[in-house]
């Protein structure tokens, strides 16, 4: 099952559009790149800016990923 | 005759009082002279040295006394007289009297080590008798540092391993204005010019951007300040600082002008720019006279005196209040001339008209030193690198590595006589060469020097490939031979090298030879700095006379995307690969800048604006600009938490601010050194006439260092970072969490704190080796190397197992991940061995590293063998030469992050060495290539 890591931080412009249109499918998983968690997921998925959004699939590989843009739900439901 | 005067001291001659009495003990030191007891010198070391009172001196002294004729000796040293009093001093409880009053030395034993046997902390120094004295030094310097000028909870945290303090020294220098020194500025494109001074500039400013306590600097947006002719430019930055008691100079002009200058401050004469010290009376100045120039239609208004109404006291002209009353006044005026450009002049406060254009000369009438009160001096950053002070033409801190010898020639208080700018460019190596080595003596670290092939590109113009090359020959031999003279260590030199002119330089105001503006920019030159580039790189091919690789200066070359725009890059990539297959030394460093700065917000790292890319050259120099760098001893922290997630995030966050705690103790010692300005110690990093780009106090970095991130990660989950993903995120997550408590530690602090890949050459295996002893359990399990023959080792901060066999692609793509958390540094080594792999394949490498991975620096490292008997260097490492057989021989490769003899390396490297997993780069590379 492919599903959505949105990788966002506070005071950034874009983010909570970025994260409302991933909240549209299911088991989106939401970091905040200013927690370490976040960071450590960011850097394994080489996100250097906010926001990405990257698709991946059950083994956690990367499928499709938009950084430091934000795609539209088109966009990601053509690739889900 | 009673029992004490029985006794005789046997001392050295120690009559010393000051430092200057020690340094010349010691070389008199065999003679020895007996002196009669006098019990009275006790009591009065005690009173000087631990400020004791009287009482107590003489109790102790009557102890000690005591205590000796109890022993029925009747010769002492001073040394047992001495361990007496302390045992007295620790008896009563007075820990801090006997820290003051302990001694500093070195057992005979020791000492006989040093001078008989290498010392292999760093390989990069050799074995002779300059060599030993610094290692004698150092012991001294290293015990002092550790009971005097960090707290006793770091020194143990050092001596039980739990961090590594690196090694001592690194400092910088002030320079500047006095605060009263007026200037003129307008909001850009404004009809209304302010003159304040810079005192009042400064605070009319908004927020400092990085407060450092003996530096404060702000960056203006949208001001312009005079410049000669009547013509503006920005200003980039405005600074404040401590003077630190440097000598300051008046200088008065024929017509009226005054200023009040740091005596290094570069003033600009009609004949050459010379140090504020060394201008004469008679010497023809620039200046600007304020005529009526109605028709440029400018007001000038003048708020020195709204700002300094209610000026109470000389330290404090002017308070909150006034600034807020004079920033308002000042927002008004703008906003009125905004409205009507062609208004008549405001009726504020000692307004007048007129602005200044026409330039004309003025002769020197007072060149003098003054004695001033003032704690702080100002300087202003203008982007044409000069502005109007006082009404005279002068410089600021502009300029960079290179181009401030190319501009001021060379001028070192530590050195004699005095050069003009270089005219040659023989002239310009010597130059450079003298420069970094007195640097060196002043630094723990290396020197890096920003775009030296485009900072030498004007010197080349015109001149036949063959003299190019010749030329690049020197400069490599130059750099490379000055061990020799220094008798120690070779000095450690980064060279950023550029194909393409970067960016930041482009439009930059090129300098020639004689110190000169040539009237272009760097741009201008990609040319010739690519020639000479290309001649350095070919050097570098050669080798040396046994055509064994250079090991400095270490070339740094730059890709970016601009790189790939520019022409011929294929060409000289080749030639870089070839290079870094051969002989290794290539460093290929990557620029995603652009790339980055392409998004509009957001971003991991801290975005560099074109104003911050001129200031800060480039991220890699930063770490050179380091005060100090202590590394933490991450398997140790896993060791304690045991398991537990939360005791290891707990003891990670202990030993940070132990660090920071321990780099502000140490800025606070080089503080305390810098203050004694110019007959200080540091005199040379507090004596300059220009700023130094690489040694700017609000630039300066304090380092955190990390080590054994892989064996923490091994002990904590069981699974070392290349076995499994949860093992690689749980080192994620552990880099991720150091890299915003430096962010946040920064902020508590006000100091710049970043993480660095530590080389740990030395204190990899002092670190184990202590862990081998405190945690011999914990630390079995998951040390690397040989445990039972002592080359045991912790891998490099956060590299993979260097033993891991996996290809090397998956090695890099893995290892990268952690490098943009790593601010300060990171580099990917390729173990190549004997393997001399087809530079296209390194190129492909390289490439891919460049556009699929994070990585930000990679390099090539061959291994070989010289022989001292036929003189000729052969591929892999051997014990006897392949070409003569010859057993004479000694084997070379990267040790850390330069080139060093294997026979000088310390255990745990050669156990490195051992396990290190080579690369022909085929396999790796087809698989990538087939994905």
């Amino acid at each position: 099952m492919q599903h959505l890591k949105v990788f966002v931080k506070q005071d950034c412009p874009n983010c909570p559009a970025a994260k409302n249109m991933a909240d549209e499918f299911p088991e989106t998983e939401v970091y905040d790149i200013e927690q370490a968690e976040g960071l450590a997921e960011a850097a394994f998925y080489s996100v250097l800016c906010t926001p990405s959004i990257i698709i991946v699939d059950d083994q956690g590989r990367e499928v499709r990923a938009w950084r430091c843009t934000v795609p539209t739900s088109k966009d990601i439901a053509a690739c889900i | 005759m009673t029992a004490a005067s029985k006794i005789r001291v046997l001392k050295r001659k120690e009559s010393a009082e000051d430092a200057t009495d020690i340094a010349l003990l010691v070389s008199t030191s065999s003679k020895e002279e007996i002196n009669l007891w006098d019990k009275s010198k006790i009591v009065n070391s005690l009173i000087l040295e631990t400020n004791a009172s009287p009482e107590l001196a003489q109790e102790i002294a009557d102890r000690v006394e005591d205590r000796i004729i109890g022993s029925r000796m009747n010769t002492v040293t001073t040394s047992i007289i001495r361990e007496l009093i302390d045992l007295e001093l620790l008896e009563r409880g007075l820990g801090t009297m006997h820290k003051k009053h302990s001694h500093l030395g070195l057992p005979m034993y020791d000492v006989e080590q040093i001078i008989v046997s290498a010392n292999k902390e760093n390989s990069n120094t050799t074995h002779n008798p300059e060599s030993i004295n610094l290692t004698l030094a150092e012991a001294i310097l290293k015990d002092y540092a550790l009971r005097n000028v960090f707290s006793e909870d770091i020194a143990s945290a050092h001596m039980i391993g739990d961090i590594h303090l690196h090694d001592l020294g690194f400092i910088i220098r002030p320079y500047s204005y006095l605060g009263d020194t007026e200037v003129h500025w307008r909001h850009k494109g404004s009809h209304v010019v302010f003159t304040t001074t810079m005192e009042q500039l400064y605070h009319l400013l908004p927020e400092e951007t990085r407060p450092e306590p003996t530096v404060r600097v702000k960056y203006p947006s949208e001001l312009e300040m005079l410049d000669r002719d009547g013509g503006w430019t920005d200003v980039q930055r405005v600074v404040k600082k401590d003077r630190l008691g440097k000598q300051m100079v008046f200088l008065a002009s024929s017509d009226g002008k005054h200023c009040i200058v740091t005596h290094d401050h570069p003033v600009i004469t009609a004949d050459e720019i010379k140090p504020a010290s060394m201008v004469r009376v008679g010497d023809e100045l620039e200046t600007l006279e304020k005529e009526e120039v109605d028709e440029k239609g400018l007001e000038q208004i003048d708020i020195t005196h709204l700002v300094e109404a209610n000026g109470n006291t000389f330290k404090f002209r002017f308070n909150a209040e006034d600034i807020r009353t004079a920033c308002q006044r000042m927002n008004e005026l703008v906003a009125q001339s905004a409205r009507s450009s062609s208004a008549g002049g405001p009726k504020a406060a000692a307004s007048k008209r007129g602005a200044a254009t026409a330039g004309r000369s003025a002769r020197v009438i007072m060149a003098e030193p003054v004695e001033v009160l003032d704690v702080f001096i100002y300087d202003v950053t203008t982007e044409s690198g000069t502005l109007i002070a006082n009404g005279i033409y002068s410089h600021n801190c502009g300029g960079h590595s290179l181009d401030y010898i190319k501009k001021y020639g060379l001028s070192l208080p530590n050195i004699t006589s005095t050069s003009k700018p270089a005219k040659h460019p023989e002239v310009l190596i010597g130059h450079m060469v003298k420069m970094a080595s007195t640097l060196q003596s002043h630094y723990a670290g290396a020197i890096g020097w920003e775009a030296v092939n485009m900072f030498f590109a004007p010197y080349m113009v015109g001149l036949e490939y063959d003299r190019i090359k010749q030329l690049a020959q020197m400069l490599i031999y130059e750099f490379n031979q000055l061990a020799g003279a220094r008798g120690s260590q070779v000095v450690f030199t980064d060279f950023n090298l550029y194909w393409n002119i970067p960016r930041h330089f482009r439009d930059t105001p090129a300098i020639g030879p004689g110190g000169t503006y040539t009237g272009k920019t760097y741009k201008e030159y990609e040319k010739e700095a690519q020639s000479f580039l290309k001649a350095l790189f070919e050097i570098y091919m050669e080798g040396d006379a046994m055509g064994k690789t250079f090991v400095f200066p270490k070339p740094l070359l730059h890709i970016n995307e601009d790189f790939f725009q520019t022409e011929g890059h294929e060409e000289f990539l080749e030639l870089a690969c070839k290079v870094a297959s051969v002989q290794g030394i290539t460093y290929f460093v990557f620029d995603r800048g652009d790339e980055i700065t392409v998004s509009q917000c957001c971003r991991l790292k801290l975005k560099l604006s074109e104003k911050d890319l001129q200031e800060t050259m480039t991220p890699e120099k930063m770490r050179f600009t380091a005060l100090q760098n202590i590394t933490i001893n991450l398997p140790r922290i896993a060791y304690k938490a045991n398991g537990s997630n939360e005791v290891l995030f707990t003891e990670l966050e202990k030993a940070m601010q132990m660090v920071a705690k321990a780099h502000l103790q140490k800025r606070q010692f080089i503080g305390g050194l810098l203050e004694q300005g110019v007959k200080g110690p540091l005199s040379v990093l507090c004596d300059s006439k220009d700023g130094d780009p690489y040694l700017r106090m609000e630039r300066l970095t304090y380092l955190f260092g990390l080590l054994g991130l892989n064996e923490m990660v091994q002990y904590h989950t069981g699974q070392e970072l290349h076995e499994s993903e949860e093992a690689l995120k749980f080192g994620l997550q552990v880099v991720a969490h150091m890299n915003l408590t430096c962010k946040r530690l920064s902020e508590q602090y006000g100091i710049n704190l970043v993480l660095e890949e530590s080389p740990a050459e030395s204190s990899g295996y002092r670190l184990a080796k202590l862990d081998t002893k405190y945690y011999p359990r914990q630390a079995a399990q998951v040390l690397k190397g040989g445990v039972d023959n002592n080359d045991f080792y912790y891998t490099n901060s956060v590299h993979l197992n260097v033993e891991a066999d996996m290809d090397y692609i998956e090695r890099i793509q893995k290892q990268s991940l952690f490098h943009p958390l790593i601010e300060a540094g990171a580099i990917f080594h390729v173990w190549l061995g004997e393997h001399q792999p087809d530079p296209e394949s390194v190129k492909n490498f390289v490439i891919k590293a460049y556009r699929n991975t994070q990585a930000s620096q990679i390099a090539f490292s061959p291994e070989f063998t010289v022989c001292n008997a036929c003189r000729r260097t052969s591929r892999g490492l051997h014990e006897s030469c392949p070409l003569c057989d010859s057993t004479n021989v000694y084997g070379i490769t990267r040790i850390v992050g330069y080139f060093s003899k294997v026979t000088t390396w310390n255990k745990g490297k050669v156990g490195e060495l051992r396990d290190r997993v080579r690369t022909d780069m085929k396999g790796g590379l087809n698989k990538r290539a087939a994905s």
